[in-house]
């Protein structure tokens, strides 16, 4: 694993519009480590979800660019992007997003199954054991559409863990579920990051969840207007202020 | 299993109506092209067989007589000026063509020998035939009198499935008269009938079958003898005024009759020359049977287009994740040109089944009076096998624009947004 940051963006802006330009981001500069756990937090219309689509390689910005683990992403062509997106990057949406015409094991093994073309018994044993390790081993062969919210937002992290990418983007992970569930999902994704080394930038609206992060990056108008990081056991109301 | 082909199997499983509703337009088309095209063949084979029945494919024949000069024209100028340049007297101011009088062919085996040997040359045999009259006591009528060589004629026209009485191998002075003439003179078999050329030659004959060609008038007109007793009477010894020819294809019949022209250096006449507005018939069903097939074919692949446009804008959201979790825009093209390809193939064996009932209930259903089917149909593989094709490939290119449509949705946006 390389020692510099996982993700880097330098001098990221973005604008809309081709007659009337609206400026959603302003130069921005953020890196992710290794491992680490951030939350990116912000009102809406801030900039948030535009910036982790530039991040997750959904986005071009205007000016600026995106490193992951080292190289340049902004000059590659559509083809090479996904295939970067599928290798390196793992998405959790705030709407799980799962395929329900799928079983679970199937939209797990949907990132790798999509980018090789074709799904060997390796492939099957490895996303039955991602589904094991989110505590769904019961619903292997459920359809998509036939779990609960809860069930199906950790059949959305096991996929997001199928390549084992270093960085995984969570937009809202918990915004749709119940405070107990979300509670176990952002338990999940702590565990996951702990034990993978995985590195996690979630986005949310939730002060709370944001205060269980090691790091807490704000985004106000487009711009990144504060960055702290926290010990793992810094009790949570040190960065309620932030919110 | 590919993952193209997963998904697009699988979305054609999730939607049971859309499959359905893109099935069954697709198995619509094609059984009405199964049908048409099945029931246009039928007609045009009934058709040829109608028309083409009583006579041969090819007729070779002497060339027509030409004018000869009978005046010695030394200069071997065709003004007919006297040699040395002079104005001289006008000899001929108009050229009349001689009248046709019926002529043997020369050399006519060595002729059916060779023309024998062509390529799709399935019968062929000599004939003799003229004007004459047919008496029996008061009553005379014209006929088409031919002298033919019973066996090899008979191939020629099929004559021993036409007979409704006696037999077809005709020797001596015995004869061949339709149903209608035997009506007219009260004809039976072994009844005499005499017959009077226009030359005045004349003989007796014995009425030794009764057919029927099909067609009142030739039923009335045709009568058959042996080729001798044709010779006889036509003062032809020996020669034959006609070779008659059958072909494999029908439709390949002037081009053998040219060859047939060119080899024996004699007039050779195809089926197509002589009836033309058979052929213009023949070929105005075959038309009509291709504009009914564009019109299928678009109103198909416009049905197949707008529900996998459907599918489209519904999955739009789906196919944004897949995006976004790795899935190439190639990938997603195919999964819905495979969708396309399979709703058009499936949908092509369902037709051409459903068509081939449709006809052979049209046959079953409708009978004309003596229990034969009024509308024949005629189904063979290339009638499956060309809409199928048709088909599946009429299904791959509808689904161009909405694969296009789902390959080129921007992830970001369809996940956000849908």
């Amino acid at each position: 694993m390389a020692d510099g940051p996982v993700l880097a963006i330098r001098g990221v802006s973005r604008e809309f519009g081709i007659k009337v330009k609206t400026r959603v981001l302003h130069g921005v500069d953020l890196q992710l480590a290794h491992g680490e756990f951030s939350a990116l937090i912000g009102p809406s219309g801030s900039g948030k979800s535009t910036l982790l689509n530039i991040m997750g390689l959904l986005d071009r910005p205007t000016a600026g660019e995106v490193y992951i683990n080292g190289q340049p992403m902004t000059h590659l062509d559509d083809d090479a992007l996904t295939r970067a997106r599928s290798r390196t990057l793992g998405f959790v949406f705030q709407f799980h997003h799962l395929l329900p015409a799928f079983t679970a094991l199937e939209n797990v093994m949907i990132p790798a199954w999509g980018e090789r073309g074709r799904a060997d018994a390796k492939l099957r044993a490895a996303a039955q054991a991602l589904l094991d390790e989110v505590g769904l081993h019961e619903r292997t062969h459920n359809r998509a559409s036939d779990l609960s919210g809860g069930e199906a937002q950790r059949v959305a992290i096991a996929r997001a863990l199928c390549q084992n990418p270093p960085l995984i983007l969570a937009d809202e992970p918990t915004g749709n579920l119940d405070t107990q569930t979300a509670d176990g999902v952002f338990s999940l994704l702590r565990r996951v990051s702990r034990e993978r080394g995985t590195t996690f930038l979630i986005v949310t609206h939730d002060d709370r969840l944001a205060g269980r992060c090691d790091r807490i990056i704000r985004l106000v108008d487009g711009r990144i207007v504060s960055d702290d990081r926290r010990g793992p056991d810094a009790p949570p109301q040190l960065f309620l202020p932030l919110g | 299993m590919s993952f193209e082909w997963f998904v697009a199997l699988r979305y054609l499983r999730e939607g049971k109506v859309q499959t359905a509703l893109i099935l069954g337009a697709v198995s619509l088309g094609v059984a009405v092209v199964v049908f048409i095209s099945a029931l246009i063949s039928g007609l045009n084979v009934r058709l040829i067989a109608k028309t083409l029945g009583a006579q041969a494919h090819i007729i070779v024949r002497p060339p027509d007589l030409e004018a000869r000069l009978i005046i010695d024209n030394p200069s071997g100028d065709p003004s007919g000026h006297p040699a040395g340049g002079g104005a001289g007297p006008l000899i001929a101011a108009r050229i009349e063509k001689p009248s046709q009088r019926l002529q043997s062919i020369s050399g006519w085996p060595e002729v059916i020998a060779e023309l024998a040997r062509l390529p799709g040359v399935t019968a062929i045999s000599p004939v003799v035939s003229g004007s004459a009259f047919a008496l029996r006591g008061a009553a005379t009528k014209s006929i088409a009198l031919r002298g033919i060589e019973p066996t090899s004629f008979g191939r020629i026209i099929g004559l021993g499935e036409k007979m409704l009485a006696g037999r077809s191998q005709i020797v001596g002075a015995e004869a061949l008269v339709g149903t209608e003439l035997c009506q007219s003179f009260g004809l039976a078999l072994g009844d005499k009938l005499r017959i009077l050329t226009a030359t005045g030659q004349a003989d007796v004959f014995t009425v030794a079958g009764i057919f029927d060609l099909g067609s009142k008038d030739l039923n009335e007109r045709m009568v058959f003898i042996p080729l001798r007793a044709g010779q006889t009477l036509f003062d032809l010894a020996g020669g034959v005024s006609s070779i008659e020819l059958k072909v494999s294809d029908v439709f390949a019949a002037e081009t053998i009759a040219v060859e047939a022209a060119r080899r024996s250096g004699l007039t050779a006449n195809s089926w197509i020359k002589e009836n033309p507005q058979l052929l213009i018939a023949l070929q105005s069903q075959q038309s009509s049977k291709n504009v009914i097939l564009f019109f299928i074919t678009l109103t198909v692949a416009l049905g197949i287009a707008s529900v996998l446009i459907v599918s489209v804008v519904q999955k739009s959201r789906e196919i944004g994740v897949m995006r976004a979790v790795g899935t190439t825009r190639g990938r997603i093209l195919r999964i819905f040109l495979i969708q396309g390809g399979l709703v058009g193939f499936a949908g092509s064996l369902l037709g051409a089944g459903l068509g081939a009932l449709l006809a052979q209930s049209f046959v079953r259903l409708w009978r004309g009076a003596d229990g034969s089917p009024m509308f024949p149909v005629m189904l063979s593989p290339m009638l499956f096998l060309l809409p199928a094709a048709l088909a599946t490939v009429v299904g791959l290119l509808a689904a161009v624009v909405p694969a296009r449509r789902a390959a080129r949705l921007d992830p970001a946006q369809v996940i956000r947004y849908g």
